[in-house]
């Protein structure tokens, strides 16, 4: 039997280093069509990410800690940026 | 405009002159905010509207476009395209390799491009896009740069609950 | 209220994924396939979590799918990435 602790830690920090690519492919998407919602899921992933770092460096197993609202954080900005999305106003796409 | 004496190999017919805007009748009056989308382009066909987001690009690879399939029969080479058009060589190439690339030209044993759609029902919508250009000429402009200009704006677009398409 | 945030994780992830997947019928777009594929993960991973952290407290091994299943979405989000848009 491994060592699951390990391996959840491992994995964790596999998802941390996932999360911090595909928020600086998201940061560069911002960049490149000025577009909010990416900078938000960019974020979002960024705090994603940390979660995973502070479960590593707090050796509590309980989720009743402020990591579970950082997650939550997470969630709702991504929700937040989709109902950004929707609001009524004028989109603004990169022309060529 | 090309001034002076086109080169006769191409033949290139002349654009309309640009009217005055306040000829045009659907120019919308300004205070009309973001319906500017549905009274634009929002009434041609959609099969059009569609052919449009995926191939066409521009404005300058519209007129490469029309120009090729106005002479089918004839094969023009990318440094001619760019001399009349008065663009870099370059990208004219580019312009022409894209359109060979989406299955709109073809590419001769002489290096020249001709128009050889890789379907059938092109033919009539090429054909309707040169009308519908030579008499809508800002619906067609709207309709060109307002669709999703790539994949990374399309991922954007998804999280839209109400399309305009 | 833990539970209550698990629900709305799952949600957000859900509602991403299927909009995400509605816009890849036309035109086809691998990006959004891959970002699909990502939020359906997401979602998974928080079903997985829920169980893990609620029905089944104090266990080291209930953890180790949702993180399986969170590494394998983000691996395919990153994959699409690379592949679609550089």
């Amino acid at each position: 039997m491994p060592d699951l602790s390990n391996l959840n830690h491992f994995l964790g920090g596999a998802i941390a280093a996932g999360y911090s690519v595909a928020a600086l492919f998201f940061l560069k998407f911002y960049f490149r069509t000025k577009d909010r919602l990416f900078v938000l899921f960019c974020a979002a992933l960024l705090i994603l990410g940390s979660t995973r770092v502070a479960m590593v460096l707090v050796n509590e197993p309980t989720e009743n800690h402020f990591i579970y609202w950082l997650r939550l954080l997470a969630y709702l900005i991504i929700l937040g940026a989709i109902i950004d999305k929707n609001r009524p106003q004028s989109t603004v796409h990169a022309v060529e | 405009m090309p001034r002076g004496q086109p080169d006769a190999l191409l033949n290139f017919p002349q654009p309309q002159p640009v009217q005055p805007l306040s000829s045009f009748p659907w120019v919308p009056s300004p205070g009309q905010a973001d319906h500017n989308g549905e009274v634009m382009s929002g009434d041609l066909p959609a099969d059009l509207r569609s052919f449009v987001s995926e191939h066409i690009h521009s404005i300058a690879q519209l007129e490469l476009l029309l120009l090729l399939a106005g002479e089918p029969a004839k094969t023009v080479s990318a440094e001619d395209a760019a001399r009349v058009f008065y663009l870099p060589p370059d990208a004219a190439r580019g312009f022409f390799e894209s359109m060979r690339a989406t299955g709109l030209l073809s590419l001769e044993p002489d290096g020249g491009y001709r128009f050889a759609p890789r379907h059938a029902e092109w033919v009539p919508l090429v054909n309707s896009l040169a009308g519908f250009y030579r008499e809508r000429r800002l619906s067609i402009t709207h309709l060109i740069y307002s669709g999703p200009t790539d994949k990374v704006q399309s991922f954007a677009d998804a999280f839209r609950l109400k399309k305009d398409k | 209220m833990p539970e209550a945030t698990y629900i709305i994780c799952t949600i957000t992830s859900l509602a991403s994924a299927i909009m995400l997947w509605r816009s890849t019928q036309a035109p086809r777009n691998r990006l959004l396939i891959w970002g699909a594929v990502f939020f359906f993960g997401m979602a998974l991973n928080n079903v997985l979590l829920f169980v893990d952290k609620v029905l089944l407290p104090n266990q080291a091994w209930s953890s180790v799918p949702p993180n399986i299943v969170m590494l394998a979405s983000v691996s395919a989000l990153i994959y699409g990435l690379i592949w679609e848009v550089t």
